[in-house]
């Protein structure tokens, strides 16, 4: 290659350089090694949410549960967030005003509802969303569509027979026994299901 | 030709480069497996040992440049005249220190105090093309691991007669039985896993329907003792890119350090993953025009796919691809080997 030859390849070589760098500023292109840097903000968010939870900071439970399901695709710590903020939060066990605690379930129930299509398994959160809101919202808003939305959450869940980590093929079952009754009673044998649930266990605990 | 090579080894480790490497594979195992620290995810550990090629890269650009500034290009006419003993052990250093790079890397995991690693979640929210001809279309984001899965969770809530059981078909014919109150698992053929194009089609008016939100890709996770095929995959990523940029330093006689950057973003743009939808990113055209040049080469993002959702394309390159990867190497190291006229 002669050296004229070897000028041009260098110019070319400047300008795929400077193109690339517009590419990675300006349309998306990830670098070799950007992943590295995600995983080290990744790292951060968890020790951040870690420190929230040891805080009781239940917001910041939230936000930084959001963030690290958009940085990483995992969603366990936003569900644990929703668990925490939608259902513990408005607990008996917690004492809080009516008012407060209606607040505090509506804003778990709205994060379970907007989060279903993000978090890698869902099934649970429907579940989550389902308790929430028939057994937090409904009983101190007495709202017909709230329940109704609470309902759908668990006629979802039962569809997916519990979510492919199931344990048993019990919550399979009991849509089918679901389908086989005639719509008039289908809500009926929802809120019969989980107020059976309820009595025993927290919904995160039950399958 | 041994003593070119470790002479060149050990000018690229430097006085502090096996100290850095220690401390990157140290601090990138306790932040990954530490039983306290780390979330036993193999992705980010894949992500930070993938920086010691990288910086062997720009550090033997860096080598090249000043060995070039120095005339060791003349010297070498004179001692060497084949030309192929100085880049071959220029190769062969940068490879043994990339080698030894895995090599510490997957003796770290059996440090005390370490967790087991695990390979991510494996599930991947799907969005839903279109229902044409009471069927439904999935657009899965491009090549996808072979032993995927899509699952679906259907409502059969309308449908009359209280069936529930039901026949699903693809494209090509290939049936699947739905079970009501069960996840669907359709599993991928061979020409779905290559498009990332699905499409499903159920009985005709039966009325069922998909729950949209709960669509979901499920990828085979890769076990924790995998972690070693999956570091010498991105040793396999890095080789041709290191014999490129032997060949730009020597054939092409361009300035090391430039050849060294043109060289890291060449391989950002093999591994280069287009966004859903190209429109979104801020200069289009240029997004475009990186995808038709990136269609250009072998499919090799699989080899140094790393992060959190590092499974979605680990094991998406085809052994042709691979192939083609490192006989573009082979190229690049040849015409490195090839003898240049005196300047």
């Amino acid at each position: 290659m002669n050296h004229s030859a070897s000028a041009w390849l260098q110019r070319g070589l400047a300008v795929w350089i400077a193109l690339a760098v517009a590419a990675t500023l300006f349309a998306g292109v990830r670098p070799l090694g950007q992943t590295a840097g995600q995983s080290v903000q990744s790292w951060w968010t968890a020790r951040r949410y870690q420190q929230a939870d040891a805080d009781l900071d239940l917001l910041g439970l939230r936000d930084l549960g959001q963030r690290y399901l958009q940085q990483t695709g995992d969603g366990t710590p936003l569900h644990f967030a929703i668990y925490q903020i939608g259902f513990a939060a408005s607990g008996p066990s917690m004492n809080r005003l009516p008012a407060d605690a209606l607040d505090w379930a509506r804003v778990g129930a709205d994060l379970a509802h907007e989060s279903i299509g993000q978090l890698p398994s869902p099934w649970e959160s429907l579940q989550t969303q389902a308790h929430i809101l028939v057994e937090r919202v409904f009983p101190l808003s007495a709202n017909a569509q709230e329940l109704d939305l609470g309902l759908t959450a668990m006629e979802w869940f039962l569809a997916s027979g519990g979510g492919p980590s199931a344990l048993s093929n019990l919550t399979g079952l009991a849509y089918q026994d679901y389908l086989d009754l005639p719509q008039a009673a289908r809500r009926t044998f929802l809120l019969d299901r989980m107020l059976a649930e309820s009595s025993d266990e927290s919904p995160a605990q039950l399958r | 030709m041994i003593t070119l090579t470790f002479s060149f080894a050990r000018e690229l480790l430097g006085r502090w480069g096996l100290w850095v490497l220690l401390g990157t594979i140290l601090v990138a195992s306790q932040a990954s497996f530490d039983t306290t620290l780390g979330d036993a995810n193999i992705g980010p550990y894949l992500a930070y040992v993938s920086l010691w090629p990288i910086a062997l890269l720009f550090r033997c650009g860096w080598v090249l440049r000043k060995r070039q500034v120095e005339g060791w290009p003349l010297e070498e006419q004179l001692r060497d005249p084949k030309g192929y003993r100085a880049p071959l052990s220029e190769f062969l250093a940068m490879l043994l220190l990339a080698l030894a790079g895995v090599i510490l890397a997957s003796v770290a995991l059996w440090m005390p105090g370490v967790q087991s690693p695990i390979g991510g979640t494996g599930l991947f929210p799907v969005t839903l093309q279109g229902h044409h001809d009471g069927g439904w279309e999935f657009d899965l984001d491009g090549r996808t691991p072979a032993g995927s899965m899509l699952m679906l969770t259907l409502d059969w809530s309308q449908i009359e007669g209280s069936r529930k059981q039901l026949v699903l078909r693809n494209a090509d014919g290939g049936e699947i039985t739905a079970n009501a109150g069960q996840i669907l698992r359709w599993p991928l053929q061979d020409q779905e896993l290559a498009s990332g194009k699905v499409r499903l089609y159920a009985p005709e008016g039966t009325k069922l329907r998909l729950f949209k939100p709960l669509i979901r890709l499920e990828v085979p996770q890769p076990s924790g003792d995998r972690i070693l095929v999956l570091l010498l995959r991105q040793l396999l990523f890095f080789l041709p890119l290191m014999a490129i940029l032997l060949a730009l330093t020597r054939f092409g006689r361009v300035r090391a350090s430039l050849a060294a950057w043109a060289v890291f973003f060449f391989g950002s743009l093999a591994a280069y993953h287009p966004p859903v939808r190209l429109a979104d990113a801020g200069l289009g055209w240029l997004a475009k025009t990186f995808l038709l040049l990136k269609q250009m080469l072998p499919n090799v993002e699989g080899l140094i796919s790393s992060g959190y959702r590092f499974e979605r394309y680990s094991g998406t390159t085809t052994s042709g691809a691979l192939i083609a990867w490192l006989a573009l190497g082979v190229l690049a190291l040849l015409l490195a080997c090839k003898r240049r006229a005196a300047r």
